[in-house]
């Protein structure tokens, strides 16, 4: 029992999944009051990030599809501007959270504003986080 | 010195790029790598397939209702509550589908 991996062991696990980690990764954390977009660097660092209170929506309006849309156009727009296109060659999108700006910001890599980074996109994940047991949450709330 | 012969058979195999030496570069595995889709767009997976698979995956494993349940605390009398409303809800609906397709199967033949 070789509890020592061989070099050729370890050569088709690194070389494969050196090559898989250099995706940059736009998460899309939606909640049911505000939508963030973030743009990481394939080490996670990042490089865009904006929620819709730095669009300028103030309060309820933040969390509003529109708003998200508007968001994520923004987000592409500076993607161009800051001439990040080249640098990005392999992009995974990461959803978070089921509000209304998770279809919003679907909408716009569809669109015309996300033509230049849809081709660049190679994996679409889900990382909503659940518990598994976990702390308690808040009491029902009794609404009229 | 001579070694002994179990040990340079030992020294032939481990080379000197052992793991002690390289570190191992093993990808990122969370609970959000079983909720991932490679798209593949020579296969025909474009970015509306993958969607497409992504939310029935979801759906599948009840994701989104898993989240909503877990925002607030339901109490085990409640939660003892509506599991039995839904697996009644669930039965009755199977004995009433049974039935109904029994009626329309009698009267395509004539009863």
């Amino acid at each position: 029992m070789t509890s020592v991996p061989t070099d050729e062991e370890i050569n088709l696990v690194t070389s494969r999944y050196r090559e898989e980690e250099q995706r940059h990764h736009l998460h899309i954390y939606a909640t049911k009051h505000n939508t963030h977009v973030t743009l990481t660097k394939p080490n996670r660092d990042a490089l865009i990030s904006v929620s819709c209170g730095n669009i300028g929506f103030r309060k309820a309006g933040r969390g509003t599809y529109d708003a998200a849309y508007q968001l994520a156009a923004y987000v592409m727009s500076r993607i161009q501007d800051q001439g990040l296109l080249t640098q990005i060659k392999r992009l995974e999108i990461v959803y978070r959270g089921f509000g209304p700006g998770r279809e919003a910001a679907t909408k716009v890599l569809m669109g015309s504003e996300g033509r230049n980074i849809r081709n660049k996109i190679i994996k679409l994940t889900d990382a909503t986080r659940l518990k598994f047991g976990g702390t308690r949450s808040p009491a029902p709330r009794r609404l009229g | 010195m001579q070694l002994p012969v179990s040990l340079s058979a030992i020294n032939s195999q481990a080379p000197l790029t052992s793991p002690v030496a390289r570190k191992l570069n093993y990808p990122r595995l969370d609970a959000s790598t079983g909720r991932s889709i490679d798209l593949d767009p020579s296969k025909g997976r474009d970015l509306v397939r993958g969607l497409a698979q992504l939310n029935s995956l979801i759906s599948r494993n009840k994701v989104r209702a898993d989240f909503n349940k877990q925002r607030f605390h339901e109490r085990p009398g409640l939660k003892r509550k509506r599991l039995k409303s839904q697996r009644w809800r669930k039965r009755f609906k199977e004995g009433f589908r049974e039935v109904v397709g029994r009626v329309s199967a009698l009267t395509r033949k004539g009863w």
